[in-house]
């Protein structure tokens, strides 16, 4: 069934409508919130602060077309409230997958591996709400529209943001560089 | 560094990083079912007064927050209670009182007019900065109500300190330290967004931001909040809209029933 059709039974008050809806957002939306807070316990709070407020204020949903952009702006919200709740601004460092070594890996992989981690620490040193508009891009893979509606801001602060967070993330890299981590390379 | 190749791996590596998430059929009942269980506890609040409870859950977390924030050491304090334990006779609340921690004093009435309404079993609970839940404890809640008066809520724990905040200090007689203070509360919708100003207020502990309403509402509480015998005691009531220098004061001397000495008055 499209989205829009489920979004409208559940604001009628279709209880299955919700499942339906939960369990089509559910992976995405564990997985933004994993990576805007930072660990596990933080994300699914956020995610079930976020589907109880989905069928709660249903009847805020004033666009069932527009029902993602009102689901993440309301996940986002819950993340940042989350964060600051438990003063968490900058995350938790959970063990980074690539920790722990392959013997099989080739040193292509291995190289990957240190970068990913370099790049993703200095994700993870960025201001929630910077990264949260990170997050939201490049893995959610909103668009700068999708992302300011969701956000409730001017694609101007969105677009700043984005700028401002590569920036960030760039001179974090080159200082990392500079102190011993690896030079960037171009492996594909 | 080219931006191209910076984005691209912005995109790997966060991608890489969601994989650390397993959605698995239990993690999803899980979930689905704490969603089912919150969306049941606030339709209840809905009806029964959720903003009430956000208020003493904010009483709590104020007057009795703990301050230390390392591993392995209480962060916050969670609270949750529910009509459906409402005791309406006060021998009986009394008694539930005693079988939970009988050293926490009780009274019936206050000189001032202020009687007993209701009580009900308010379960509290300390966690570390993950959430894991560390000591708990169950306490009765009392409602106090007088003609023409917001009703008056009184509590007891053992799992929290007073506050530095106060806007006001009394110290009495025997020694105990009375700290009032006016809390503002704004009820909001789930989407609210925080204003910077907002976040320094809460921050500070001026402000209780409270999610679920329909609308933006102000709200003020007053509290006043004593410890005796390693029980952190709170009285706290919403401020009277019709009486906005009403204050909460608490005495001593004043009323001598069950060895516990307070009153409570509203000008």
């Amino acid at each position: 069934m499209e989205e829009a059709e489920l979004v409208k039974q559940m604001i009628a008050g279709d209880r299955d409508a919700f499942t339906h809806i939960m369990e089509r957002y559910q992976p995405q939306a564990l997985r933004a919130a994993y990576l805007i807070s930072g660990n596990h316990a933080d994300s699914e709070d956020i995610v079930q602060e976020t589907f109880a407020a989905c069928f709660l204020y249903r009847n805020q949903i004033k666009n069932p077309e527009a029902f993602k952009g009102w689901f993440y702006r309301t996940l986002s919200r819950n993340a940042w409230k989350i964060c600051r709740r438990t003063k968490k601004e900058q995350p938790v460092a959970e063990p980074y997958a690539g920790d722990i070594p392959d013997p099989t890996e080739t040193l292509k992989e291995v190289i990957l591996r240190e970068e990913e981690k370099a790049l993703y620490s200095a994700i993870e040193a960025l201001p929630v709400k910077q990264r949260a508009v990170i997050v939201l891009y490049y893995y959610s893979q909103m668009s700068i529209k999708e992302i300011a509606k969701a956000l409730g801001c001017m694609e101007g602060t969105v677009k700043s943001r984005l700028f401002h967070g590569k920036a960030k993330l760039k001179e974090l890299l080159q200082e990392s560089e500079k102190n011993g981590g690896r030079t960037w390379t171009i492996l594909s | 560094m080219d931006d191209s190749i910076l984005e691209q791996r912005i995109r790997e590596t966060l991608e890489k990083k969601a994989q650390d998430v397993h959605v698995d059929a239990l993690t999803s009942q899980r979930i689905q079912t704490k969603v089912e269980q919150r969306i049941k506890e606030a339709e209840h609040m809905k009806h029964r007064g959720w903003k009430k409870v956000a208020i003493v859950a904010a009483a709590i977390c104020v007057l009795g927050s703990i301050t230390a924030v390392a591993v392995g050491k209480p962060s916050y304090t969670s609270s949750h209670s529910s009509h459906n334990e409402e005791v309406k006779d006060f021998a009986t609340a009394k008694a539930m009182q005693n079988g939970y921690d009988a050293s926490v004093k009780t009274v019936e009435s206050f000189s001032n007019g202020y009687t007993f309404q209701y009580a009900m079993p308010e379960y509290n609970q300390t966690h570390d900065e993950n959430h894991n839940a560390m000591e708990s404890e169950t306490m009765m809640n009392f409602s106090y109500k007088k003609q023409g008066k917001k009703d008056v809520s009184f509590s007891a724990t053992r799992l929290g300190t007073s506050s530095e905040i106060a806007d006001q200090i009394m110290t009495l007689d025997n020694g105990v330290e009375l700290r009032y203070r006016k809390l503002a509360n704004k009820f909001v919708p789930p989407d609210y967004q925080i204003t910077e100003a907002e976040e320094k207020l809460i921050e500070e502990g001026k402000l209780n931001v409270g999610y679920g309403s329909d609308k933006v509402e102000l709200i003020n509480s007053l509290h006043v909040s004593w410890v005796q015998d390693g029980v952190l005691y709170s009285l706290y009531t919403f401020e009277d809209s019709a009486s906005n220098h009403c204050l909460l004061s608490i005495s001593t001397n004043l009323d001598g029933r069950d060895d516990f000495l307070y009153k409570v008055y509203g000008k």
